[in-house]
């Protein structure tokens, strides 16, 4: 059976060719545009998020190097406070820095050292243990117990303390002394310089040996003295 | 007589101007299609444009930064070293035994408690596991001691505390001799922390 089409309708489909190829072409434009446009703009923002991460860390350092003027007015001084625990914490160990922190600690406290002997059982390559024989009064322990920390100019530590009550001591002691390769490049990761950091760096301060520290300042090199001051009576 | 095939031009008229309507309806929609085209074509170059002119400005921004940071990579060095050194600091000071403040801690609470109690001997670890014991003259000082031990006062010094000896002797020793008359009984409190 012949479908009838009526030519009315087949001359205005002709008249509207144009409009229909018009409207085709632009709705597969229009396809294209926003498959172009997503993934574009998913581009741009990907590459702006990064950036602007990137600018925050950046600004958030910067905050940090600008903190330096602020910590200067505040007398911390970081050449000095890294120059401190570079001597705490050295990165090769020196044996003689070791008795002389042990005669800064006898001279500090008046608890004698009287021998001192290496402990390689507990010894590593950060660490060396060093078992020491002290005596002295009651005050004298107690004021070695308060300072053996940072008074001698290393760091120094004591894993456990067996303490009676009595009027003189004369114990044995088991101290670390510690060493540390700093390395500069192994962190890039955010630095915050926190009240806890200030806090920190007073008490080292105030309790690192001031001697060491007037060494330090008047050494334009910026490197801590290592000429040790001989002593007329080593225990 | 034979009839004249005529076309009633009027008979559909009502069909063809629906027709007519509806294509009209159609121009339309295409008019607004091609305006809405052209509007969203605009709305993505502006935005477009408006993301790399965002990017520009960020890049620029970043190699400011970048270049105050190159400049002043010495300042940024000190304090990375300082951290390092001050992490270093703390973990090391996690094996110290910090035997002061517990001491100090633990004299106070016993001028606290009662005067006649005397700390005899304090053994502190680097993981704090505190073993210490009391010297008292009598029993009554002892539970006074006791009783004063389970307050909340003495107990937040401690995580835990166990009493993990009660002795009592006639006291021979010479340590108290200057407090305690030598008749008098030594008791020792031993307690694990």
């Amino acid at each position: 059976m012949k479908i009838k089409i009526d030519r009315y309708i087949l001359r205005v489909l002709k008249d509207h060719l144009g409009y229909f190829v018009l409207i085709g072409f632009i709705s597969l434009m229009l396809i294209y545009l926003i498959i172009f446009y997503q993934q574009k703009s998913s581009q741009n923002n990907f590459a702006i998020a990064t950036i602007e991460q990137q600018n925050a860390d950046y600004q958030q350092r910067i905050k940090l190097i600008n903190q330096q003027t602020i910590l200067l007015k505040e007398n911390i001084d970081l050449d000095k406070i890294n120059m401190i625990m570079t001597a705490l914490i050295p990165e090769k160990e020196d044996f003689f820095s070791i008795i002389n922190a042990l005669n800064r600690l006898s001279s500090l406290t008046n608890f004698q050292v009287t021998s001192y002997a290496i402990n390689t059982a507990s010894s590593t390559d950060k660490s060396l243990s060093i078992i020491i024989s002290g005596e002295g009064d009651r005050e004298a322990f107690l004021k070695f117990l308060e300072h053996y920390n940072l008074g001698g100019g290393r760091l120094i530590t004591i894993d456990k303390i067996d303490y009676s009550e009595t009027n003189s001591y004369s114990i044995k002691i088991k101290l670390n002394f510690y060493t540390s390769k700093t390395n500069i490049q192994t962190v890039k990761k955010m630095i915050n310089f926190t009240e806890q950091d200030k806090k920190l760096i007073k008490k080292i301060e105030s309790q690192f040996p001031a001697e060491m520290l007037i060494q330090t300042e008047n050494n334009e090199s910026g490197d801590l003295n290592i000429d040790y001051k001989t002593k007329s009576q080593l225990f | 007589m034979s009839e004249i095939k005529r076309i009633n031009l009027f008979s559909k008229q009502k069909k063809y101007l629906k027709i007519e309507q509806y294509f009209s309806w159609f121009r339309t929609a295409v008019i607004i299609w091609v305006i809405g085209f052209l509007t969203f074509i605009g709305f993505i170059l502006i935005s477009l444009f408006q993301q790399q002119q965002k990017l520009k400005t960020l890049d620029l921004q970043r190699k400011q930064y970048l270049a105050f940071l190159t400049r002043n990579n010495q300042i940024e060095a000190k304090f990375i070293f300082y951290k390092n050194k001050n992490a270093e600091f703390n973990n090391i000071m996690t094996n110290d035994v910090n035997f002061l403040p517990y001491y100090r801690v633990l004299n106070e609470s016993l001028k606290f408690s009662t005067s006649a109690a005397l700390l005899n001997t304090l053994t502190i670890n680097k993981d704090r596991n505190t073993d210490f014991s009391i010297l008292v003259e009598d029993y009554d000082t002892a539970f006074q001691f006791i009783k004063y031990a389970e307050t909340d006062h003495f107990l937040k010094n401690f995580e835990a505390l166990t009493l993990v000896e009660f002795s009592s002797q006639l006291n021979t020793k010479t340590l108290l001799t200057t407090t305690l008359d030598n008749q008098t009984r030594l008791i020792t409190l031993s307690f694990k922390g």
